[in-house]
């Protein structure tokens, strides 16, 4: 043998992730002749360097012989930090391939991803959809239980096959037997909130006409209320009236779960709106996302175009809240880390509850037994501009006895989400994807007033008790009510009704609206 | 003898004591039927009715309606006295000397001490009366009524309508009523008749144009006085009086007491508004009326409920009032009976609380809740009262004040009520009345509650300078206890849109004021 035959090179495509998103890797393994070793190159992570072991472990498990040269397996490109143990198997089957057990022509064009076990055992990796988007081999072979993610963002052209365990995968690559069919995925949907219908709430008028014009125009949503006053029930309906799910929409949902290793609505595409409702002790990092080994997503984007619900809002770590600005602002989160950028997709509809004091009964509704001084605390609890964010701060009460024993259901829904889907059409001919995103600058256009109700509007700016940002708000809320009341020109009583949906906000600032 | 027959006939008090009811709904005896029709003859008022029964301690017109007494009422005019309407009306050839009648009682009384007894008994007061003569009646004003077609008419109603007639010395007649100068001689009941005893009575009562909360302080007092077994009396009006009656009607209890209702008017034509209370008032407790059924309405018949309501209960607490009405003649008339009166206090800038507020500041008690009630009953010496009851029919005048201010003597506050009672001796209601007005050095409730005119706007009524019916009904279910802006959608039943704007207009007059999504009067 000649120094030329002695060097065997195998390169195998796959993916690694990339904050929410995967990028194409080259895994090239070249045996050679030495002293037996087992070199890794091309910034793998722990995760990475570990494969090592599990690879040798499952080729040896898997009745395969573990050729005693020297292996140098280059992640490429190699300044991409690689992490995850998702190159496990290609990895295994680049060794395989260099040492001549597979034949490298039968490999052309097929991608491998996929952890292995000691055993041989081929299991699932977090973030499927990224990593197979990221391929652009004509085949793929993916764990058979991240099939149903891989599935759904494969490109067209692009055959996924599933693989059990490595030995069986040999005999498949070699021909000796058939790829398994594709087994339906055992990862269940978290479809929360699915199940849950307004019709459940009683009474509630005011919150329930928040949550629809909530729904209908994207306005973020701030409830403020006693204990009891219903306000989680309200919230957790919301998923369920907003409007199904686009396929991009449905594509990225599912990526962003994916990498966070909480498949969404599997099976099939996700139609329903995810629903995220972190706990107030949540760190910044939960809720923004990141960390170090690999930037996962946060609450907030896991909650992308759907609902981040905030119980208790005023509890919430006050950078935690500071830190949603952006998201709020861009729709996306960008983390930064010495080695890394990520930007992460955040477009939520933020529902915040909080109570209007300590005690929870407000002062305005004189049951008060907070002292001053701890309200004036608690309201400062909330920066100002967080509270600009919300276009709805919404007053509730608690429901009457009457209406919580012997109370009449109310409307289901089915008929709200109805109004809702159609007052998103109505934005998105105007151009917008929803009327919160209506700029200023264009609300004249989109929303012309009647003359009481830009009257009503001066006599607010010139009390004080409105500022003109607060006005484009209030403008923008009155357009979405308008809509859901299929008129043109925004009335008087739209404004009112939009000023209403906002009257909390005195409670929480001294400021005022 | 013949009044003993009579009695027998109307069959209730026989030698041992016992007392036996009439029937309820079925045929009306005898005596009973002929009382029906007294009651019933045209122009006849409890003053007249009294002298031609001929009672002998009725020796003038007394507390019945006064003309010069009765206070105005909600519209603001003075009501026209019976003896008024019998003037106008009852002109005939023999006018001038009617009128002398009507105008000088004394005269009549005079006249009637003729040769002739006055008859004994219903029956044979009727007969006299048809055949024109009984001795108080010369001028014969009633003998082309008193015709047994009325007899027959009026005891179909009654039978038709399960009304039970009750005299003063018959039926389940209230004890504490026979003691009572101004009760009238012929009650009227529907329901069980037997339920006006064996309870303690207090009175809950207030203005029509109440505000939501005070409806609601109604409510609460009615239900939890009827669980502690205390009867609930008040006068189907809308507003306080319906509050009450259905929080007693909806307090079920194995010690509750039944509520008792007074309507103004005669049972066989109640208002249309408080007919359902009504039906539900005669099923589960009593109504009781001194107007006789066919007679129409007249204003003076509410000041004869409330004289009535008052002489009948062992306290009377006025949950919220205006500066001037009703509920203050109640107030009135139970002060000259030395009945305690209690307030439910309220906020100082709400015109329905504006008399409640007047009656504490003048010294009637505080009533914050039910147990506030029970306290007073107590302490009111209401056991002391009902023992005096117990002892039987009293026949001197102002027997009740005498044994009311020689009881317990208790509770600081309401003893105020009785401060008077000392002057009242042989002399008239009237007389005692206006002695007691003139001496009051403790509280007195008109002095102080007709402070000032009624210039500010009142609760619900007064809203109806509002042209927007969402205006109304805003303004009709705001306080002045600040109220969810929920709370005013689901009571005004408008949408959302229509209050929310309406709000903004009323504030913009000035009219509310809302406070972080609350919202109040102002």
């Amino acid at each position: 043998m000649d120094q030329e035959e002695d060097q065997v090179i195998a390169s195998i495509p796959s993916a690694t992730l990339y904050g929410v998103d995967g990028r194409p890797v080259s895994v090239e393994v070249h045996v050679s002749g030495g002293f037996p070793s087992f070199t890794m190159v091309g910034l793998p992570d722990p995760a990475v360097r570990e494969a090592r072991d599990r690879v040798r472990a499952a080729i040896l498990s898997s009745g395969l012989a573990w050729p005693n040269q020297r292996i140098t397996v280059n992640l490429a490109p190699s300044g991409l930090r690689k992490g995850g143990a998702g190159l496990d198997l290609p990895i295994a089957v680049g060794i395989l391939a260099a040492v001549g057990e597979l034949d490298s022509r039968g490999l052309d064009g097929i991608a491998f991803v996929g952890e292995l076990g000691l055993d041989g055992s081929v299991r699932q990796v977090p973030g499927a959809v990224a990593l197979v988007s990221a391929l652009s081999s004509p085949q793929a072979v993916v764990p058979a239980e991240s099939m149903g993610e891989a599935l759904m963002a494969a490109a067209a052209g692009c055959r996924v096959r599933p693989a059990s365990s490595l030995a069986k995968l040999v005999r498949v690559l070699k021909g000796l037997d058939s790829w398994e069919p594709p087994r339906p995925s055992i990862s269940r949907a978290s479809r929360e909130g699915s199940h849950l219908d307004l019709a459940d709430v009683h009474g509630q008028p005011v919150g329930r006409r928040a949550l629809e014009v909530a729904a209908a125009g994207g306005h973020h949503l701030l409830l403020v209320g006693p204990p009891g006053s219903g306000k989680t029930m309200l919230a957790m309906r919301l998923p369920g009236l907003l409007p199904a799910l686009t396929r991009e929409e449905a594509l990225e949902v599912s990526r962003v779960h994916s990498v966070a290793g909480m498949p969404y609505g599997l099976p099939e595409l996700p139609e329903r709106p995810p629903f995220r409702a972190p706990h107030h002790s949540s760190s910044e990092v939960s809720i923004i996302g990141g960390g170090s080994a690999w930037l996962r997503p946060g609450e907030a984007s896991l909650a992308h175009c759907g609902v981040l619900f905030m119980d208790e809002l005023g509890e919430f770590h006050a950078n935690v809240l500071d830190m949603l600005r952006q998201p709020l602002e861009e729709g996306v989160v960008r983390v930064c880390r010495a080695r890394a950028t990520a930007t992460m997709p955040a477009r939520f509809l933020l529902v915040a509850a909080m109570n209007p004091c300590p005690c929870g009964e407000g002062q305005a509704s004189g049951r008060c037994r907070c002292s001053d001084a701890a309200r004036s605390r608690y309201a400062r609890r909330l920066s100002s501009p967080i509270l600009d964010r919300f276009d709805l701060v919404v007053p509730l009460g608690r429901p009457r006895t009457e209406e919580i024993l012997g109370g009449k259901p109310g409307e289901g829904s089915a008929p709200v989400a109805e109004r809702v889907a159609w007052v998103r059409e109505v934005s998105r001919r105007r151009g917008f994807r929803a009327n919160a995103d209506v700029p200023a600058g264009s609300i004249d256009a989109c929303a012309p007033l009647s003359a009481a109700a830009s009257e009503l509007l001066g006599r607010r700016l010139r009390d004080g008790s409105l500022s003109a940002r607060g006005m484009h708000r209030v403008r923008r809320v009155a357009l979405t009510i308008a809509d859901l009341g299929a008129e043109s020109v925004v009335e008087e009583h739209h404004v009112a009704e939009a000023l209403a949906l906002r009257a909390a906000r005195g409670v929480i600032t001294a400021e005022g609206a | 003898m013949r009044g003993e027959d009579v009695l027998r006939g109307a069959g209730v008090e026989d030698t041992a004591g016992h007392r036996r009811d009439l029937p309820l709904g079925n045929a009306l005896e005898c005596e009973a039927r002929y009382a029906a029709a007294l009651a019933a003859l045209p122009k006849m008022t409890p003053a007249r009715l009294r002298q031609i029964m001929g009672r002998p301690e009725a020796p003038e017109v007394e507390d019945a309606p006064e003309v010069e007494d009765v206070p105005d009422t909600v519209s603001g005019c003075r009501l026209p006295g019976p003896e008024a309407a019998l003037e106008t009306t009852l002109e005939t050839p023999l006018g001038e000397s009617h009128r002398g009648l009507a105008g000088d009682p004394g005269a009549f009384a005079n006249a009637a001490l003729g040769a002739l007894a006055v008859p004994v008994g219903p029956r044979a007061t009727f007969e006299a009366l048809a055949s024109g003569r009984h001795p108080r009646d010369p001028e014969r004003r009633w003998q082309p009524y008193a015709t047994e077609e009325l007899v027959e008419k009026i005891a179909g109603i009654c039978e038709r309508k399960s009304i039970s007639v009750h005299t003063r010395y018959s039926g389940a007649y209230p004890r504490v009523l026979r003691d009572d100068r101004g009760a009238p001689e012929v009650l009227f009941a529907q329901g069980d008749a037997a339920l006006l005893e064996g309870f303690r009575r207090v009175c809950v009562i207030g203005t029509r144009s109440a505000t939501r909360s005070g409806m609601e302080i109604a409510r609460d007092l009615g239900g939890e006085l009827a669980l502690a077994g205390v009867s609930v009396v008040s006068g189907l009006a809308s507003g306080i009086d319906a509050a009450a009656h259905e929080g007693a009607l909806s307090c079920e209890g194995p010690e509750s007491a039944p509520a008792i209702g007074l309507p103004g008017t005669s049972l066989d034509s109640m208002l249309l508004c408080t007919a359902e209370l009504g039906r539900r008032l005669s099923e589960q407790g009593v109504l009781l009326s001194a107007v006789a059924p066919t007679i129409p309405g007249q204003k003076w018949h509410f000041a004869m409920r409330n004289q009535l309501m008052a002489a009948l209960v062992d306290l009377v607490v006025v949950v919220e009032c205006h500066e001037r009405g009703g509920s203050l003649q109640t107030v009135r008339e139970a002060r000259r009976r030395g009945v305690p009166v209690a307030a439910v206090p309220g906020s100082v800038r709400s015109p329905a609380s504006a008399g409640t507020n007047a009656l504490i500041a003048a010294g009637a008690a505080l009533v914050r809740d039910a147990r506030d009630v029970l306290c007073l009953l107590e302490h009111t010496g209401a056991s002391g009262a009902m023992a005096a009851r117990g002892g039987g029919p009293r026949v001197s005048g102002g027997g009740r004040q005498g044994s009311g201010g020689s009881g317990a003597g208790g509770g600081r506050n309401v003893g105020g009520g009785r401060q008077g009672s000392g002057g009242s001796g042989a002399g008239g209601g009237r007389n005692v009345g206006g002695g007691q007005r003139r001496a009051g050095s403790g509280w007195c409730p008109e002095a102080s509650v007709g402070r000032s005119p009624d210039d500010r706007p009142s609760a619900g009524r007064a809203d109806s300078f509002l042209d927007d019916p969402g205006h109304r009904a805003v303004m009709a279910v705001l306080d002045w206890e600040p109220v969810a802006l929920e709370e005013v959608i689901e009571l005004s039943g408008l949408s959302m849109p229509v209050a929310a704007l309406a709000l903004e207009d009323l504030s913009r007059l000035g009219l509310v004021r809302g406070d972080a999504g609350w919202w109040t009067r102002c």
